[in-house]
């Protein structure tokens, strides 16, 4: 390739890259006029883009960013006061630009753009006499012509960007980073990859070798592997800016488009992810900001009726939260109407009215995810969350994320996005199924069990040939991993102990049964070959530490091979009601207190369970401690009044079973006598005394019950 | 310009000579142990780990339709296929040889289908018939299977 072609190559990336954020800032400039960061920050892109045009004999696309660029020097100069035709005409100039970078990459001139510059100069008239309903106070007369100065001698007092700063920024920039391509990227991840898997194998056999040197050099390899792993990972994030900046065009388009008028803000547009992710995110987020301008927000006349601002408002913000991608699209428009869901759910026989008085509003919506729901007739028409709404959600699920819905009926929806920062590196069990090992993605594991003798006999309910897990007060179908995936496996007996992985996807819970739960650990996912594409069970390849390969087994593919369709009623549900979680419902920590008596914490509060020995307990003048995590556990005990310290010396038992709870001030602990289970009850927000399970509880809240406790 | 002599690896399967360009292959390995695959399509015989590569080891008898034997002496020819690359299991190596364009001839007709069906062309080497395989056939399922 020779130096020019690279050249240009480069100048053309770029050039996308300055359009697109041209764009969004002239969208910004529609909503304020007056931004003048807005105005120089799409002068300063208009100008490095023109001045490129001039070494690379680009005539057009010169002319065409020389004549947007004058207006702009205008309207940062205070001669005119932007409108709207003055941004539909930039916008068109964006687009004609677009234009000639496209016929640039085919023909590698832009000769054959001389009608498209001529046709959108001529479309100048359609600002330049227009009297314009602006939102700044007064309308400038302006005249624009090609031999507008580029920058008024005076700015005025709020441009803070000089012209003489602009060459400056702009190199500094061009420094810092270095373009390379994504297949370089992935070649080192891959390579990154390796040398990790090396590195284990290595560290498993220097256990043998006894040389200081050896030890040492091991240690090293470790660390600097994991950082360069870690470092590697980060090349490949990228903020989700990148993907974004197209959406705010498009709610403007189309909202115009269907005599809509929307707004996209954008929050947290810094906010970074791995590259295949952000990829994988576009459709997705495209069809949620389609729908929020489709369905969700209402036309201008019915929405002044309801006194909201004419302008409907959709948020889309994105942030990074206990190491996952959290990203939320919220519009102010008429939300979800449930009971038209619920009409629609009866209609279509998906459930009788007897199933739906039991479910929640929140409960409710999750119809919309069905699939069939959304494509009958006029289903759209159902506070608009309909079309595709499940292709979105598989879409997520299928990135290891999470979808969720909320809304309030007339004043608007959010939908929430959570998603891994990469897909590369996943935590994962490695279980025994048959005389295979298999790692399951620890996303959406719910619990695991190991059953044997009478456990075992209880926990399970035979229905014909399907075998069923008795979990809290539901049923949950037992899918035999091995079986379900023709792994040979030796022949079991009736009573032989295995394992349960209950695991929570696409709206159903199920369990997997595996003869043993082996490990957990980190793994580095590597893609099925193509020979192998297309089989559900599998979502990806691994290497264990020992080099062995294990296939990463994808559970909802298992379920579907094992027969369970379909979401709704998977679970047969148990004669015991199961509270659902409401407002006035939260889960709450079941513990039999030092004094035998039943007391039960809500499971927020609750950071960590411990059990110590006793002989680790350290004594202080008014309670006694435990040395934990680099810091100093106080213990108290619940059976005494509020903030009553553990009375170790009357403690006979050899251990402790600690409640770790956060709070501002450090970790506490509450001594507990047993852990008993796990339960949803409706619960005041202080505490008080309640029925569970035909026991009177007391009802424990940490953050009341320790408030007296000295800091 | 085209070449006047073509480069091919040689191996054998239950006996028959079979062949694939040098520039098809990337390397001949040892001992690589086949990790199986359930619910695997029968192309597939299992994944191998070639230095923290995963490549799908492909069952070369049952494309070409020959008997399994329990002959496993762990010899693959690591085939590069586009970016992947994709293990051959064979019964054993021969060589490398270089072979006059003119000797090159379309498969018998009297071949087997699936065999008929995995071969780019037939060299005559004299004394014996080297079939050299297609690398895109090969790895496609056998066609009595889809119809």
């Amino acid at each position: 390739m020779s130096e020019l072609d690279e050249t240009l190559r480069e100048f053309l990336i770029e050039g996308h890259e300055s359009l697109g954020q041209i764009e969004q800032l002239m969208l910004s400039m529609e909503n304020d006029a007056t931004r003048a960061d807005a105005v120089s920050g799409c002068f300063r892109l208009l100008h490095s883009i023109k001045g490129a045009c001039g070494f690379l004999g680009l005539r057009h696309l010169e002319e065409l960013s020389h004549a947007a660029e004058s207006l702009l020097a205008s309207i940062r100069s205070g001669e005119i006061t932007a409108g709207t035709s003055h941004i539909n005409w930039l916008l068109q100039a964006v687009d004609g630009l677009k234009k000639l970078l496209a016929l640039i990459e085919t023909d590698g001139s832009d000769n054959a753009g001389a009608a498209t510059v001529s046709q959108i100069l001529a479309n100048r008239s359609s600002y330049s006499q227009q009297a314009e309903p602006v939102k700044a106070p007064s309308t400038v007369p302006m005249r624009i012509t090609a031999e507008i100065a580029h920058i008024h001698p005076n700015p005025p007092s709020g441009t803070s960007i000089k012209h003489d700063d602009i060459p400056a920024g702009a190199s500094m920039l061009a420094e810092a980073t270095v373009r390379i391509g994504v297949e370089v990227i992935d070649r080192l991840m891959a390579l990154a990859s390796e040398l990790v898997l090396a590195r284990n194998r290595i560290m498993q056999a220097s256990d043998q070798i006894e040389d200081a040197g050896y030890q040492a050099a091991t240690r090293q390899l470790n660390l600097v592997t994991s950082e360069l792993q870690e470092v590697v990972m980060r090349t490949r994030m990228q903020p989700i800016a990148n993907v974004w900046s197209k959406l705010p065009r498009m709610v403007r388009d189309l909202s115009r488009q269907i005599g809509k008028q929307c707004r996209l803000d954008l929050e947290g547009g810094e906010t970074e992810l791995d590259k295949t992710l952000l990829e994988a995110i576009k459709a997705p987020l495209t069809h949620l900001a389609r729908n929020s301008v489709d369905h969700g927000i209402e036309l201008p006349s019915i929405r002044m009726g309801l006194g909201k601002p004419a302008e409907g408002k959709i948020v889309l913000r994105a942030s990074h939260e206990a190491g996952q991608v959290t990203i939320e699209m919220s519009d102010d428009g008429r939300g979800i109407d449930t009971d038209r869901i619920r009409a629609k759910v009866l209609s279509q026989r998906l459930a009788t009215s007897d199933d739906l008085a039991r479910l929640s509003d929140s409960q409710i919506m999750q119809y919309v995810f069905m699939p069939g729901f959304s494509t009958a007739d006029r289903v759209t028409e159902i506070s608009g969350r309909g079309v595709g709404m499940d292709v979105v959600k598989n879409s997520i699920e299928s990135l290891g994320g999470s979808i969720d819905l909320s809304s309030t009926l007339g004043t608007g929806a959010v939908v929430r996005l959570r998603l891994p920062l990469t897909l590369a590196i996943i935590k994962a069990l490695i279980v025994s199924a048959g005389n295979s090992a298999v790692a399951l993605p620890q996303a959406g594991i719910v619990e695991l069990m190991r059953l044997e003798g009478e456990r075992r006999t209880r926990a399970l309910t035979h229905v014909g040939d399907a075998v069923y897990l008795r979990f809290r007060s539901e049923l949950l179908p037992l899918i035999d991993l091995a079986k379900t995936m023709g792994i040979p496996c030796s022949q079991e007996s009736d009573t032989d102990a295995f394992s349960v992985v209950v695991v929570h996807a696409e709206n159903r819970q199920f369990a997997l049964r595996v003869n043993k739960i082996l490990d957990s650990q980190e793994i580095v996912v590597k893609p099925l070959p193509s020979l192998l594409k297309g089989i559900p069970a599998y979502s990806g390849i691994t290497l264990l530490g020992d080099g062995a390969i294990a296939l990463i087994v994808d559970p909802v593919g298992v379920a579907r091979l094992a027969g369970l369709q379909g979401r709704r009623n998977q679970a047969i549900r148990d004669d015991s009601k199961t509270p659902e979680l409401t407002k006035n419902t939260r889960p709450l920590l079941l513990v039999e207190t030092t004094r035998n008596r039943m007391q039960a914490i809500p499971l927020e509060s609750v950071d960590r369970l411990e059990v110590f020995p006793v002989n680790r307990l350290e004594h202080t003048d008014d309670t006694p401690v435990v040395q934990y995590r680099g810091g100093i556990l106080p213990l108290y005990d619940t059976s005494g009044h509020p903030g009553c310290p553990f009375d170790a010396e009357r403690w006979t038992s050899g251990t402790v079973s600690v409640v770790v709870h956060q709070t501002p001030h450090g970790l506490k602990g509450l001594v507990v006598a047993r852990i008993v289970d796990t339960v949803i009850e409706s619960v005041e927000e202080t505490g008080g005394i309640t029925i569970i399970r035909g026991s009177v509880t007391q009802i424990v809240v940490p953050e009341t019950w320790l408030a007296g406790v000295p800091q | 310009m085209t070449e006047t002599t073509s480069r091919i690896c040689t191996f054998r399967v239950n006996g028959l000579l079979l062949g694939l360009k040098v520039s098809d292959v990337q390397e001949v390995v040892k001992s690589q142990h086949i990790t199986p695959v359930p619910l695997a399509p029968p192309i597939v015989l299992g994944l191998v780990n070639l230095r923290g590569l995963v490549l799908p080891a492909v069952n070369l008898k049952w494309r070409i339709g020959l008997q399994s034997t329990e002959n496993d002496c762990g010899i693959h020819v690591v085939l590069r296929h586009g970016t992947e690359l994709i293990s051959l299991p064979v019964d054993s190596i021969e060589d490398v040889v270089t072979l006059d364009n003119h000797r090159r001839a379309n498969p018998p007709e009297n071949l087997h289908l699936s065999l008929r069906d995995a071969c780019a062309a037939a060299w005559d080497l004299g004394n014996q018939l080297l079939l050299e395989l297609d690398p895109e056939r090969l790895i496609r399922q056998r066609d009595s299977e889809n119809t």
